[in-house]
């Protein structure tokens, strides 16, 4: 035979360019299809309000920004701590990880009790017209990715103390903090539109 | 294909002209395209049979820029000028330029249509003996351009006019219109092209268009017929429960002497009912403004009026209306 | 097939893994195999084709007659609702799915999927999603009626006194599930593609049919998550009292059709693409010729898919409340690179040694047919023609035409092709060909009268037309050609049946095929390759033959003592 032989596993590793690793671009290929079900949803959201008469409807006050501020730049800062923690198992350090990923667990938790509590203030509810419709579905869509966040974080807490992540092997981490990220940005974007923009 | 011409559409209206010319330049081109690809097609399948003679593999021909460049300019050039025409006759389609002789409200509901000519004389459909809709007929004068609004309270519906080569949606919450001038007299059908829910497929309807005395006459025919019946002293209106509707468009009084009133509310829906002068006017005769009522029933008296036609209506959904004739 | 008889004989064929039949079937319930899994999604999506299909005899037979009468205006519109909902859903797009996880990872000589566990995941939902729809029957109203776009606001929450069925939410869980299924899905075929091909197979060496399937998948991935936004939606507005769609609380009536098409225009594509692909491998091989003009190919493919996305609105051009211009420019740009096909696949035909086997005859099909689907979608494209043809007969025309004449007729062509790789064993020619004749026949004879019906101006989803019965002629052709596709789909189940224990056995490379698929034995062992041939065009099987066949010359001449021939047979 004039083949090269080549084992089934070689010609894997051979043809594998060099870059994000397998799971990785999983991960950004995952968050791509998340991108564009959260523009469906702000599509849908600009589409209506562009043509909405009085927005917010005669009789509701446009939405305090105050308190979901503040739950704003706990979430923010949550990022920032699971960035921490993401450096921290790079250079090996599986207690750093253990630590700020629990810290990221936290403010996250925080933030969705906070948001939990700013619906009890609202003296709207989802059937009260495409306003609360809109409002509630966004902000629900979102606070059910942040909550579907904590159960990867709190997995992820899981596998760190139990020694699952090393300096060379930490992919889950990796994908862990991105969506983390993303779910960050998505909420940026929600508060901007939903609460400040006039 | 051939019989496809044979049934080149030609309409009744001068834009369905436009649009059928259109088709038939599309159609050319579309020939055109369909025997030249699948006339190559038979060729080489013919030509190029693999034959026992065959020797080797064939020319290993990989491509030719030369040839990719032109398979790709000529049909982007074919493109640019089927939009230029696609342009051209849309503009002139859809043009709103003149004012319209005739304006006709279209009303879709499930599943039936109504026909608004305003000044309190609308088409709507009859019912049969078994209380089934029968298909309303909507006339129109002819040569004239006649525009038609088109609402929806509830879901879309689509205002087709096969005969004219044209429909528009009926959306609820958007004021589609669209004008158009017929100009030949006849009798066409109409049918609902949205799907609607159960009986999409009987949501049809009747186009005549006929000149402009013939028009006039059919009208004041019309608003004469719509309304009749005995005239009698004491009234009942109702609503079933529920629903945005009167269980009557009609009511007939006597002249000159007062008449008792009664409507009931089945409840469900808050309604109430004006008497008015007419649409326009809104001189109240009964009835008490911004008032409606959840349930029960009111009773109440209207003065004496001279014969006429009158108007009734619910505040809170205008499309619960109707004739009241003092004769 | 007549030079390969030396690889029959060298290649032993291997019997499918059915020795014993319990252990068979536990083993396709939990396995992670793509090809057990490809194998798995076309049992399933051919069995769809038929539920399809009895829903679409159903249709046909009630409008045989002006009055309709066979079944109810309600059932009528679950019928049509149903077939539209299961052939897109669960037959076509499902289908390429399972030919594109069994050839892909073949294709690109790689071991697996990217993700074997979520591989099966992906297809696992479809048969869950298929129920949660067909459950619909068993709710008080029934399945789910207001068509496969379930435009609203007829499907929302304010109007349900007049869609009041919990079909239409169990519709809408079920084409969720089939939706996130999808989008898995893409991403598995995205990352095996960029990460998993074999040394030398870069990505202009890929063949053309892992190409469409790349770009199908990026389709997939960015289009179908706004559906999934739009049946949320939907879902909300019908069980919580939202009102998105509906303008008397507020909402817009046109947002669903706008969020709708986003997602189904590329849709359409997802379900053409891998046809496209599929044609591009079987008219090389069938011409003895290399694909003319692979790049444009290519690009032409990237094409079709970016404008896929700005063309959604060509199916609002009557709703009075779109940019009709723009859709009607980007829409008739796409019959350019379509087009670019269309000529390279003559291109490949011409000066080629053209031999006309079943797939060869059922690609050729495709060729002429979808032909005039495009055509026949060149006129909607026109607003101004649109006005005239949109939601009638004509629409219909064009969906089958596309679908049917375009999709359909590839899927067939498939299993002719790769049904010897998948089972070590051809399908029959002689009933192939009598599958095709019937077929073409049917199709034409149930299709083509209702551009006809289009033109006459007799609209879609009515379930009878009693006030226009000089249609009836064009309806009886149109039920006659059902009936008779339903005919020939029997030629066809019979020879699969029959051929997977008694078809000639085929060998590894019945064809002379052109693409990695072809060197590893029919069916593959589980690890897909005990070696790779060198890769150097987008050819390495051809190349691999051509040396072999090469060297063989060069040791009939120098030796007289001709040796036989090793073949092209991996070791
Ligand atoms: C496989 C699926 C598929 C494919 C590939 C296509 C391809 C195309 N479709 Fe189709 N379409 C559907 C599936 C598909 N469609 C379905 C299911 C619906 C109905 C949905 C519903 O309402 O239920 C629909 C509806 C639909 C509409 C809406 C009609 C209406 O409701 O009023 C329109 C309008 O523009 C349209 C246009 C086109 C065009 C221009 C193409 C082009 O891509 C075709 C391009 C191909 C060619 C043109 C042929 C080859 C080209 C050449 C040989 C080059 C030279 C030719 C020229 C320059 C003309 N389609
Ligand atoms: C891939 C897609 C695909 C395919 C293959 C088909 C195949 C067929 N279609 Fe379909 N069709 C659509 C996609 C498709 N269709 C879509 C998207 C719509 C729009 C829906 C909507 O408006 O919402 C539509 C609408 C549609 C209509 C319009 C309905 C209406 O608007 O009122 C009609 C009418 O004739 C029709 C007919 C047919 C027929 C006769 C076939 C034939 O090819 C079918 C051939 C028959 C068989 C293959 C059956 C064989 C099986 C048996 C004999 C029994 C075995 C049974 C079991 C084991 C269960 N189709
Ligand atoms: Cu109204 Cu269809
Ligand atoms: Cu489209």
């Amino acid at each position: 035979m004039s083949s090269i032989a080549t084992t089934p596993e070689t010609a894997l590793e051979g043809g594998r360019p060099a870059g994000m690793s397998m799971p990785l671009l999983g991960m950004v290929l995952f968050l791509a299809s998340e991108v564009m079900f959260f523009a469906g949803l702000f599509g849908a959201y600009f589409s209506i309000r562009a043509t909405a008469v009085d927005w917010p409807p005669v009789g509701l006050e446009h939405l305090h920004w105050q308190l979901p501020g503040f739950f704003t730049v706990v979430l923010v800062v949550s990022s920032f701590t699971l960035h921490l923690a993401l450096n921290a198992i790079k250079r090996g350090n599986t207690s750093g990880l253990i630590m700020w990923t629990g810290v990221t667990i936290v403010l996250g938790a925080i933030f969705l009790a906070g948001q939990l509590y700013d619906y009890s203030t609202l003296d709207f509810t989802i059937r009260d017209g495409v306003y609360g419709t809109t409002f509630f579905t966004l902000t629900g869509f979102h606070g059910a990715h942040v909550f579907g966040g904590l159960c990867y974080l709190v997995i992820m807490l899981v596998r760190a103390s139990t020694g699952q992540f090393t300096r060379h092997s930490h992919a889950a981490v990796e994908g862990a903090s991105m969506y983390w990220h993303f779910v960050d940005v998505v909420w940026i974007v929600l508060f901007l539109i939903l609460y400040v923009l006039k | 294909m051939g019989l496809l011409t044979g049934c080149a559409p030609t309409g009744g209206s001068v834009e369905s002209r436009e649009i059928g010319d259109f088709y038939n330049v599309v159609f050319f081109l579309a020939l055109v395209v369909f025997v030249g690809v699948n006339g190559a097609l038979l060729y080489f399948v013919t030509k190029y049979r693999r034959r026992p003679t065959d020797v080797g593999m064939p020319p290993q021909i990989h491509g030719s820029t030369i040839a990719e460049v032109t398979w790709t300019v000529l049909p982007a050039l074919l493109v640019f000028g089927l939009f230029g025409m696609s342009w051209s006759s849309m503009r002139s389609v859809d043009r709103k330029d003149e004012p319209p002789n005739v304006t006709v409200n279209v009303q879709g509901y499930q599943w039936n249509w109504e026909f608004d000519y305003g000044n309190n004389f609308k088409v709507k459909a009859k019912k049969d003996a078994d209380g089934k809709p029968l298909v309303p007929l909507m006339k129109v004068p002819v040569g004239e351009r006649i525009r038609f609004v088109l609402t929806s309270d509830n879901v879309i519906h689509s205002f087709f006019l096969p005969e004219m080569l044209f429909k528009r949606d009926v959306v609820p919450g958007r004021l589609n219109q669209f004008d158009i001038t017929i100009d030949s007299a006849g009798l066409y059908k109409g049918q609902c092209a949205e799907f609607c829910g159960t009986d999409h497929a009987l949501m049809n309807f009747q186009l005549q268009a006929l000149n402009r005395a013939d028009f006039e006459a059919w009208v004041k025919d019309e608003k004469a017929n719509s309304c009749a019946g005995e005239p009698a002293g004491t009234l009942e209106l109702a609503s079933p429960p529920g629903q945005i509707a009167y269980d009557k468009d009609c009511l007939v009084a006597p002249a000159g002497q007062p008449v008792k009133l009664t409507y009931t509310n089945g409840g469900g829906q808050p309604h109430n009912v004006l008497v008015v002068k007419s649409e326009k006017e809104r001189g109240t005769l009964f009835g008490k403004s911004g008032d409606p009522i959840p349930s029960g029933t009111e009773t109440g008296e209207i003065a004496a009026q001279p014969a006429g036609q009158y108007f009734f209506f619910c505040q809170v959904h205008p499309v619960m209306n109707g004739t009241y004739k003092v004769q | 097939m007549t030079t390969h008889a030396e690889n029959v004989g060298s290649v032993s064929v291997k019997q499918p893994v059915e020795a014993k039949k319990r252990s068979a079937v536990l083993d396709y319930l939990t396995t992670t195999d793509h090809k057990k899994i490809g194998v798995m999604y076309l049992w399933f999506s051919f069995g769809m084709f038929l539920v399809g299909g009895l829903f679409a005899l159903i249709v046909r037979t009630q409008l045989a007659n002006p009055d309709g009468g066979f079944v109810d205006r309600d059932t009528y519109n679950q019928m049509f609702t149903m077939h539209g909902s299961i052939m897109l859903f669960l037959f076509i797009i499902p289908i390429w799915n399972g030919w594109g996880n069994y050839i892909v990872p073949l294709q690109i000589g790689a071991l697996d999927m990217a993700f074997p566990r979520i591989n099966a995941l992906s297809f696992w939902m479809l048969p869950v999603g298929a129920v949660t729809i067909l459950s619909g029957y068993f709710t008080k109203d029934g399945f789910a009626a207001n068509g496969w776009t379930e435009y609203q606001p007829i499907a929302s929450s304010h109007a349900q006194a007049q869609s009041p069925g919990s079909g239409t939410d169990l519709w809408i869980i079920g084409v969720l599930i089939i939706t996130i299924a999808s989008s898995l899905g893409a991403i598995n075929f995205l990352v095996t593609i960029f990460k998993m091909r074999a040394p030398g197979m870069t990505m202009f060496r890929m063949p053309v049919f892992t190409w469409n399937i790349a770009v199908t998948s990026i389709l997939a991935l960015l289009a179908a998550p706004v559906l999934m936004s739009a049946l949320s939606m939907a879902f909300i507005d019908r069980n919580y009292g939202g009102s998105f769609f509906d303008p008397n609380f507020g909402g817009d009536a046109i947002l669903w059709q706008n969020l709708f098409w986003f997602y189904s225009h590329p849709a359409v594509y997802i379900m053409i693409l891998p046809a496209f692909g599929l044609i591009s491998e079987v008219l090389p091989v069938f011409s003895r010729k290399p694909l003319f003009g692979y790049k444009a190919f290519v690009f032409a493919t990237m094409a079709i898919g970016a404008l896929g996305f700005s063309v959604w609105a060509h199916h609002m051009f009557t709703t009075g409340a779109v940019l009709l211009g723009f859709f009607a420019f980007m829409t008739s740009l796409i019959a350019i690179p379509t087009g670019v096909k269309f000529f390279n696949w003559l291109a490949t035909l011409w000066r080629g040694q053209l031999s006309f086997p079943p797939p060869m005859v059922f690609a050729l099909g495709f060729l002429s047919m979808f032909l005039i689907g495009g055509i026949n979608g060149m006129f909607t494209a026109q607003p101004p023609i649109d006005y005239a043809l949109h939601d009638t007969y004509w629409v219909v025309a064009h969906i089958h035409y596309v679908l049917f004449g375009g999709s359909v007729f590839a899927v067939y062509s498939a299993f002719y092709f790769w049904f010897p790789k998948v089972t070590g064993r051809f399908l029959n020619e002689r009933l192939g060909y009598i599958h095709f004749a019937l077929t073409f026949l049917g199709f034409n004879l149930t299709f083509f009268p209702m551009h006809l019906l289009g033109l006459a101006g007799m609209p879609r989803r009515i379930a009878e037309y009693a006030q226009n019965p000089q249609w009836q002629g064009a309806n009886v052709t149109a039920t006659v050609g059902a009936f008779l596709i339903a005919i020939s789909t029997l030629p066809f189940i019979y020879n699969v049946l029959r051929s997977m224990r008694y078809g000639a056995p085929a060998g590894s490379d019945p064809w002379e095929g052109n693409s990695l698929e072809w060197w590893t034995t029919s069916p593959p062992p589980v690890y897909n390759f005990a070696s790779l041939p060198p890769i150097r065009s987008e050819r390495p099987v051809l190349d691999m033959r051509l040396e072999a066949e090469a060297r063989a010359r060069l040791e009939a001449e120098s030796a007289a003592n001709a040796a036989p021939d090793p073949g092209s047979a991996p070791v």
